[in-house]
């Protein structure tokens, strides 16, 4: 049984094609990461920094 | 430092799931703060708190010898629900793909991606060369790519079967996919 063969694009049609999912990729990552940095930073953060900071200066001579 | 808690949040998330995620940046945010004193003024100072997380991530994974990694099979089951509703499927699919990438590729992709920094400060938060991070990345992308593939593939094998030259289309995509497998299959598994 032979096996059916579809004829492949053009090189440079490739290419462009490529191009463009390498874009979209880079397109979903930004949105991705743009997610949680847009996010409301929760108070526990601010918390933690704050009582990390009184923590450490009783031992800073400034 | 304040600034950077978004960055080291979204950085996190590139390692591990939440809530574990803002436990690991909440441990590096206070370490760094506690450290501020070896932070060289001039130096990248998001890439300074980066490698701290990252050393804490990496040194608690070695601790945690209870912790199994995750399977990839298992992992496509447990997708993680869609919480933000304005997401489209393709961002959704992104995500879910990334989870299937070894840790090493995902953080790579992030870093050089959307957190901006450069090859060589990757490479110092990663403690590798320049041109292992360019491979992780390079790698990262077209195992990606090919993720989105066969599951867009298997959608349209799934939802449209029609009697047509459109058909003969699907099966030749899904057999090139399918001729890619093994070697996919075994960038998947052996990281870089």
């Amino acid at each position: 049984m032979t096996k059916a063969t579809i004829p492949a694009l053009p090189e440079d049609r490739q290419q462009k094609l490529a191009r463009s999912r390498q874009r979209q990729l880079g397109k979903a990552l930004g949105q991705l990461y743009a997610a949680v940095t847009t996010e409301p930073v929760p108070d526990d953060f601010m918390r933690l920094l704050e009582e990390t900071d009184a923590r450490k200066k009783p031992l800073d001579p400034k | 430092m304040i600034a950077l808690i978004p960055h080291v949040r979204a950085y996190s998330r590139s390692l591990t799931r939440m809530p574990a995620a803002d436990d690991l940046a909440q441990d590096a945010l206070a370490k760094s703060w506690k450290s501020r004193a070896l932070y060289q003024p001039g130096t990248n100072l998001k890439a300074w708190v980066f490698t701290i997380m990252r050393n804490a991530f990496f040194s608690d994974q070695r601790r945690s010898w209870r912790i199994a990694p995750l399977d990839p099979t298992v992992a496509e089951n447990t997708m993680i629900a869609n919480d933000d509703p304005t997401w489209s499927e393709e961002l959704l699919d992104v995500r879910n793909a990334m989870q299937l990438l070894p840790v090493e590729q995902r953080e790579a992709l992030i870093l050089v991606g959307p957190a901006g920094l450069s090859y060589e400060e990757t490479a110092s938060i990663c403690g590798c060369a320049i041109g292992t991070v360019k491979s992780r990345v390079s790698r990262a992308r077209a195992n990606l790519l090919a993720i989105l593939e066969k599951k867009s593939a298997g959608q349209r094998l799934q939802s449209d079967i029609p009697a047509s030259g459109a058909f003969n289309d699907i099966m030749a995509q899904a057999d090139s996919l399918g001729s890619a497998t093994p070697r996919d299959a075994k960038q998947l598994e052996g990281g870089v």
